[in-house]
């Protein structure tokens, strides 16, 4: 039988069982030298570390011993980002600190089947509240909490406020795990990569994240660690990747993004659909990849083992063994072609026939619509650019999107939109960005969802914004979908030479310094 | 020697055209060298008055022809990421006219680095027999002490960057010469180095330079790293493994 992952909302509030043996158990991991593999700094540096910032934040002592470089090289700063190996990554992890933990559980005299709990934080207003057990200075006995940090800043004062629009799940909506490359989808799971910690060896045109990666995942990374609003320069464990697996509320964070990767599998497929959609990828080099270097992971006893994607695609196999208390989706899938037929004006009755004729083939390389004009920098709350649109590009886009088109002999379907955020660089991972399309002037953007093109994050920018850093220096980029907007627009005759795209500062005074290369926009064709 | 299975990986995702212009360049070379054109560049057996005689004889165009063959073989590979930047930033319809500004503006630094580059080959050379020692020798002990240099990372890490490339008008044209231009300059920078061996080997420098041209090829692949003194670029390029950086 497998172990349950709970929703730490429904266990009994604030001390659960449940979180007062992860509390203790925190507690004792955090007493093991650096230099055991089961220690939560060892655990904490396996996903990033910087030994400058670590000793300044009093993580290691000055001249502490370190495990030696051998180990350092094979255990630390594997995290996976950017890259298709972002989930399955996380999921081993998650599971060799859940092993962990649960091995000092029940040391400390705990139940043998605990098992980690999940933050679930994209129900209700309440949900999006950080768990009173990760607040508190103190546990029920008047000992220090150990799952709670003075580096967890939130808004500023150590409060966190989640604004809707920082845990929307539109990344459940994407029908293919693996990305097409760079500018236009970037999948459920990622882009193609080589062991990617930040970074993938041979290709720095590999900036952008997955979808679920970005949105909610980096997001509620910036959210919850914030930054010391005394020194925008001292940011919180969870706004840095190389601090963030030090809270202990990480891997709450984790196990529901997890848990949404269980999810996105059991959308419902489309009648029409081709057998690739909502599937993990089938490729060897995502299931027995990477081939530059292992995933290397400590069991609770301090040895090694290695594991690849292919031993962490089902939880309930021994080695797991787990399920999430929720996992179906939200709510049922939408025909996702149907739905959008539907939009360009097609009859509901002739969209699900359209829908049934469609020739499923895959996405073609992303095209170059239109871009801005020069480098914006986001030096005010709210910044807006003007994206001129290629003629013939924007009539092929058109042509897609046509009635005539869609309801020809042999349909195909018409092509996606992505805005495509290219290179952003920032002194500074904390920081989130709201972006709009065609926000009337003067407007409230709470007042205009469907301009909402989606929120971005820089967890990670400010490495990759450094010259001799893993990206190069070129910033991370970033690919939104806005097939729907842009529908919209076609729709209601709206669809004219320019677009406009106004970036809403969703972290204030966070933002003065980012700059964006180029804001574009492309098509991609099936 | 080294990284096969990295080589084989890089080399498996090159694009075809790249592959094609690379393998087309290797013969070229290949045919100049009989010709004894490429010698005229390359050949540390002759003394120095036979290598400037037959400089003199081999017309300009031909020697031309010879660095524009050496620099399609050797480097066609490691511009697929820019040339992958410039076709997919730019529209359709401006993708063959960014492709020739962005390739107009790398050759004409290489082209322009060539005479200093043999220069300093030449220079070499009198060095040698100066201090009675092979040319081959002093250009070795030259491609490692640059090789060690913190400015031969600066240059690797320079290689990945990506610009802005404007989509529209002259604006687009000269963003994408720019692009060539920086590229050619960073790549000198890297190569220069081991560029300076085939040019003073004699009969063995066509291996020569498909052994550089396939560490060349490793090292553009690995990530930017922090610029220090020291082998670890050369030493990635040879090793089986990326290892985290040890702190």
């Amino acid at each position: 039988m497998p172990r349950t992952r709970r929703n730490v909302w429904k266990l009994s509030q604030p001390w659960d069982d449940v979180l007062l043996w992860y509390a203790r158990a925190v507690g004792e991991l955090q007493t093991r030298p650096i230099t055991d593999p089961t220690s939560w700094a060892s655990l904490g540096a396996m996903h990033g570390f910087d030994r400058g910032l670590w000793t300044a934040l009093g993580y290691i002592a000055q001249g502490a011993p370190l495990p030696p470089s051998a180990v350092q090289a094979r255990l630390w700063q594997q995290c996976q980002h950017q890259t298709w190996y972002f989930l399955s990554w996380h999921r081993g992890y998650l599971a060799a600190f859940e092993a962990i933990v649960r091995s000092a559980v029940v040391k400390l005299g705990g139940p043998a089947d605990w098992a980690l709990p999940y933050w679930n934080y994209s129900t209700d207003v309440q949900s999006r509240r950080l768990p009173a057990a990760f607040a508190d200075t103190k546990l029920p006995d008047g000992q220090d909490n150990p799952l709670f940090t003075e580096r967890r800043y939130g808004r500023g004062d150590g409060t966190i406020v989640i604004d809707p629009r920082d845990v929307m799940l539109t990344a459940l909506n994407e029908r293919y795990y693996t990305g097409t490359g760079p500018n236009g989808a970037t999948g459920f799971g990622g882009l193609k990569t080589e062991f990617s910690h930040f970074a993938t060896a041979g290709d720095e045109t590999h900036n952008y994240n997955g979808q679920l990666e970005g949105r909610p995942h980096n997001i509620l990374h910036v959210r919850i660690g914030g930054f010391d609003p005394s020194d925008s320069q001292q940011v919180g464990l969870m706004t840095n990747p190389d601090t963030a697996a030090l809270d202990p509320i990480f891997w709450l964070h984790h196990a529901n993004i997890d848990r949404l990767w269980k999810t996105w599998l059991q959308q419902t497929l489309p009648r029409t659909a081709r057998p690739d959609q909502f599937k993990n990828p089938a490729d060897a080099g995502w299931l027995d990849g990477p081939r530059d270097r292992k995933f290397v992971m400590p069991r609770p006893d301090g040895t090694e083992y290695t594991f690849t994607s292919r031993d962490v695609t089902d939880t309930t196999a021994p080695a797991l063994d787990y399920v999430y208390e929720e996992e179906q989706p939200p709510q049922p899938a939408t025909p996702v072609l149907e739905a959008r037929l539907e939009r360009l004006g097609v009859a509901p009755g002739r969209a699900a026939e359209i829908a049934g004729a469609v020739v499923m083939s895959p996405l073609k390389e992303p095209e170059l619509v239109g871009a801005n004009d020069s480098v914006l920098r986001l030096n005010s709350p709210d910044v807006e650019t003007a994206v001129r649109l290629d003629r013939g590009a924007r009539n092929d886009l058109l042509e897609s999107m046509k009635r005539s088109t869609l309801e020809s002999a042999t349909p195909h379907e018409p092509d996606h939109v992505y805005l495509n955020l290219e290179n952003i660089k920032s002194p500074t991972d904390a920081a989130i960005i709201y972006v709009y399309i065609n926000l009337p002037a003067g407007a409230n953007p709470d007042d205009h969802p469907e301009c909402f093109a989606g929120a971005v994050s820089l967890f990670g920018a400010r490495k990759a914004t450094a010259a001799d850093g893993p990206h190069g220096g070129n910033g991370i980029s970033e690919s939104l979908d806005i097939t729907a907007i842009v529908d919209r627009l076609h729709i209601n005759d709206a669809l004219g030479p320019e677009l406009s795209v106004k970036f809403v500062a969703g972290t204030p005074n966070a933002t003065d310094k980012i700059t964006i290369d180029r804001v574009s926009i492309y098509r991609q064709g099936h | 020697m080294v990284d096969r299975a990295l080589l084989i990986a890089l080399v498996r995702r090159q694009p075809r055209a790249l592959l094609a212009a690379s393998l087309f360049g290797w013969i070229a070379l290949t045919v100049l060298d009989r010709m004894l054109i490429l010698p005229a560049i390359c050949g540390a057996s002759v003394a120095s008055a036979d290598i400037a005689l037959t400089l003199a004889v081999t017309p300009p165009g031909a020697l031309m022809l010879a660095w524009l063959a050496m620099l399609l073989a050797m480097m066609s590979p490691l511009l697929a990421g820019p040339i992958a930047h410039v076709r997919l930033r730019s529209l359709k319809r401006r993708r063959f006219r960014a492709l020739v500004m962005f390739l107009a503006g790398y050759g004409a630094v290489w082209l322009a680095a060539a005479p200093v580059l043999l220069a300093l080959v030449d220079a070499l050379r009198l060095l040698a027999q100066a201090v009675a020692l092979p040319a081959l020798v002093l250009a070795v002990l030259v491609m490692l002490i640059w090789q060690a240099a913190p400015a031969k990372q600066i240059s690797l890490n320079r290689c990945h960057r990506l610009p802005r490339l404007s989509a529209f008008g002259v604006a687009a044209d000269c963003d994408c010469l720019r692009y060539g231009a920086a590229t050619g300059v960073w790549c000198v920078g890297t190569c220069w180095g081991f560029m300076v061996l085939p040019l003073v080997a004699d009969s063995m420098h066509l291996p020569l330079m498909a052994v550089l041209a396939m560490i060349a090829l490793i090292e553009r692949a690995r990530r930017a790293r922090p610029a220090r003194w020291g082998f670890s670029a050369l030493a990635s390029a040879l090793d089986r493994k990326t290892p985290a950086r040890a702190t």
